[in-house]
């Protein structure tokens, strides 16, 4: 085993004169973000349509694997999104998506609506405000539910 | 100047480093390029598969390395195992951080089993990025290559030497405790010392 110290380019040119005061830099990055903001939020609205069409296309029945998988794949790739725009608890709620996707796709349990909730949730945080006090509950609902289906793992 | 992670009105010049961005999202690339351009990076190489992102760390010198821990033809935890298993010097001791939405204790696991300097959960702001390159930036994290791992030192902590063995290292303190060699801490020094700062920007 070796150890060794390395210095990176990051850190000396980092150091050099100049620069930007952090308090700027983040203020610069968050105005770059507003800027992407309206483009992301009608990519996050047509990924919310692909999720509620992948959970309700096979009505009360278990969506199939791949659509489980994608599921998955979309809901992480729509927390992402979420920093680019102001809506407080859809990044959350995506992550609850993901983690009860995730958790359906390793179980062989099924209970109708599952995803009911999760989505109403979706919905809730997309185009209101609910108070966090509302959303602590609906949250908890999903994870017990999410809960569940780890209890069942296969 | 980097002046610490937490210390916003610190001064960080970043105009000169060149960062990778890897993404198959053209929007998440689009997120995380524009949050560095933000900070003042000027160099930034965008990637949207891992092979993508192979050839550029195989022919040009980068600095620091975003990576999305879903890429369209390879996981970033296997970018980033392939990295630090290559010859490619000084690419191979680059700072990488790996984004991920989905964040289990297993993956994030991986990504450090991996050789990645942090893990970044998704959604990614513009303050935690910030935070974490203070973090890569300040240094003084070793560089362990072993059989099984090549990669930043994924020790935090020094619990010291195991019970009933004498230490190995020369700096090793002795397992049996002797007298007091300075006086007591005050309760304010021992305050200092023990109660976690929370990292704020």
């Amino acid at each position: 085993m070796s150890i060794r110290m390395v210095t990176t380019a990051l850190e000396v040119k980092s150091r050099q004169a100049g620069g930007k005061r952090i308090q700027q830099a983040l203020a610069d990055a968050k105005d770059n973000l507003q800027a992407l903001a309206p483009e992301t939020l009608r990519l996050i609205d047509a990924g919310l349509q692909e999720i509620t069409l992948l959970c309700s296309e096979t009505g009360e029945a278990r969506p199939t694997g791949a659509n489980l998988q994608r599921i998955v794949m979309l809901s992480d790739e729509l927390i992402g999104y979420c920093g680019a725009v102001c809506l407080p608890g859809l990044d959350e709620a995506f992550i609850r998506l993901c983690q009860l996707a995730h958790a359906v796709l390793n179980s062989d349990y099924w209970k109708p609506d599952t995803f009911g909730p999760a989505l109403m949730v979706l919905r809730l945080t997309r185009h209101q405000s609910p108070t966090p006090e509302e959303l602590a509950r609906l949250f908890e609902g999903i994870d017990q539910c999410t809960a569940m289906y780890l209890s069942h793992t296969s | 100047m980097v002046k610490s992670s937490g210390n916003a009105g610190g001064l960080i010049n970043l105009r000169e480093v060149k960062a990778l961005c890897v993404d198959s999202n053209p929007q998440g690339l689009d997120i995380i390029t524009q949050i560095l351009m933000g900070f003042g990076v000027e160099k930034i190489i965008r990637a949207t598969t891992g092979s993508e992102a192979r050839t550029t760390l195989s022919r040009e010198v980068v600095d620091l390395m975003i990576c999305d821990a879903q890429l369209s033809d390879m996981s970033g935890n296997d970018l980033v195992e392939w990295l630090r298993a290559t010859k490619l010097d000084p690419n191979r001791y680059i700072p990488v951080l790996l984004a991920s939405g989905h964040t289990p204790t297993s993956s994030v696991e991986g990504a450090r089993d991996s050789g990645a300097n942090f893990v970044l959960a998704k959604p990614m702001t513009a303050a935690i990025l910030m935070d974490r390159i203070l973090w890569v930036a300040k240094g003084g994290r070793g560089f362990i290559e072993t059989q099984s791992y090549v990669g930043p030192d994924r020790r935090w902590k020094h619990e010291g030497v195991p019970g009933g063995g004498r230490g190995r290292r020369r700096d090793d303190l002795s397992s049996t405790i002797g007298k007091a060699s300075e006086p007591n801490l005050s309760q304010a020094e021992i305050n200092a010392v023990v109660k976690p700062q929370r990292a704020s920007l």
